[in-house]
């Protein structure tokens, strides 16, 4: 089983921003475009693993764009089985994710 | 022999010197003649008006006497006639009321009206200190934002995009006048000065790529309570005007205007609720960060978040609605930050 690491502060930004890149730097619509969706479209990834400590703060607008835009991108149930979280510093971030992700309408 | 000469050298000076006055004067009559005759008027500058800003410069606990003051700006700003704000008269004042004086100097300016401030007299030095620690009349020398944080404090920021730096710069300056506030606090800090920017880069104004489209970020230190106290605003359409209404609000809301009631403050309620979908988008993925925001403060993460828009202001932590006659051309939301 082939699992790819992302964690958001080292390899994406330590200050995440809103929700598209026209709103300003940093934008959840290009961290989905720049790391998310190649590593979920990957065949040879089984499981992506995000790691979400070491950020300032993520916005709803932020995650739900990286997360549930995913969704749209490549489907609610990819999601599900490749995606996994991590965060010690916000444990309740993963289910708020989940919930994006499952409640994502294309 | 040689003094005579020099006698009538002078004399012809003076009576060259003197034609060539009569001829000025007889051009510049002939030219006034021309221009009445034209029936063309040379324009006149309209006049100064001095406005004189209230004792109690604080858009929490003055919020109707501070909105008159504006209103007053606004009105002359709008006939274009130049204006002087008068600060000396200030006994206290607000980060939040100041940054919204800059937003409507800047405003003005960007319209081609002159409106200045004129420099609080070094007597009145607390109100003057409190005027510079903003970073106000900086702003208005250099038309931009200095470094976030100088030293201990604060100084007024604007931007038109979602600026993540500046939401880090806030952190930056919560953790150094509080050290001991907790990590998941900062955060939740951080969270929503993103969401008040996004919201007002998609929402507050009409028109999402005018050129001086901007929000304001301030924030102050109380050393003796030991709180922040964080204010962040636009001046665009408001939430009341831009939020997603139903047929029945729609009706309410042209009710009110006829019977001259408004019902703005319910409106805010409303938004921040997240009951229902209320973003002008349509999207079910929209509309989430106001919530978030009223979310964080019940959670107390943030303290006494008082949002005012147009003529109405909520006060989330003790859930109070008021209307004013005066009106806040925008969205102003203030809250307090602890350890």
């Amino acid at each position: 089983m082939t699992e790819r690491i992302i964690n958001i502060a080292l390899d994406f930004s330590a200050t995440p921003g809103a929700r598209y890149v026209s709103d300003g730097p940093h934008s959840g619509e290009a961290f989905r475009e720049r790391l998310l969706l190649p590593a979920l479209r990957d065949p040879e990834v089984d499981r992506v693993l995000i790691i979400l400590d070491g950020a300032e703060g993520y916005a709803t607008s932020f995650l739900e764009e990286a997360f549930g835009g995913a969704a749209r991108s490549v489907g609610i149930e990819t999601c599900i089985q490749k995606l996994r979280f991590k965060s010690e510093e916000e444990p309740a971030l993963s289910d708020e994710i989940l919930g994006y992700i499952r409640g994502a309408s294309s | 022999m040689k003094d005579k000469e020099i006698i009538y050298q002078r004399i012809r000076r003076r009576r060259t010197a003197s034609s060539e006055r009569k001829a000025r004067k007889r051009k510049r009559y002939k030219r006034t003649k021309k221009v009445r005759a034209s029936g063309i008027r040379s324009k006149s500058r309209p006049s100064l008006c001095v406005l004189l800003a209230p004792a109690t410069f604080c858009l929490e606990s003055n919020h109707l006497e501070v909105l008159k003051f504006y209103d007053r700006i606004e009105e002359q700003v709008q006939r274009r006639r130049p204006v002087v704000v008068d600060l000396n008269r200030i006994q206290s004042a607000s980060h939040s009321a100041i940054a919204y004086l800059l937003s409507l100097i800047e405003a003005a300016r960007s319209n081609g009206v002159s409106l200045r401030a004129k420099t609080i007299s070094k007597k009145n030095g607390t109100v003057r200190a409190l005027f510079e620690s903003a970073g106000f009349f900086r702003y208005l020398e250099d038309n931009q934002s200095q470094a976030a944080v100088v030293g201990s404090r604060f100084t007024i920021q604007g931007d038109q995009r979602v600026n993540p730096e500046i939401a880090k710069s806030l952190n930056l300056f919560v953790k150094a006048v509080l050290p001991d506030i907790e990590a998941e606090k900062l955060k939740k800090l951080y969270v929503v000065a993103i969401e008040c920017m996004a919201n007002t880069k998609n929402h507050a104004y009409s028109d999402p790529l005018g050129r001086h489209n901007k929000w304001w970020l301030m924030a102050t230190f109380d050393a003796t309570r030991k709180v922040v106290s964080i204010s962040f605003l636009d001046i665009g359409s408001g939430i009341p005007a831009t939020m997603k209404k139903r047929f029945g609000e729609k009706v309410k809301e042209t009710v009110g205007s006829l019977a001259q009631f408004t019902m703005d403050s319910e409106f805010i309620e409303e938004a921040l609720s997240g009951k229902t979908h209320r973003s002008r988008t349509g999207r079910l993925e929209r509309g989430k960060g106001l919530p978030r925001i009223r979310q964080h403060a019940e959670d107390r993460l943030i303290g006494s978040l008082i949002v005012a828009s147009l003529h109405g202001r909520f006060n989330v932590t003790d859930s109070k609605r008021e209307e004013f006659d005066a009106k806040l051309q925008g969205t102003l939301l203030s809250w307090e930050v602890t350890a």
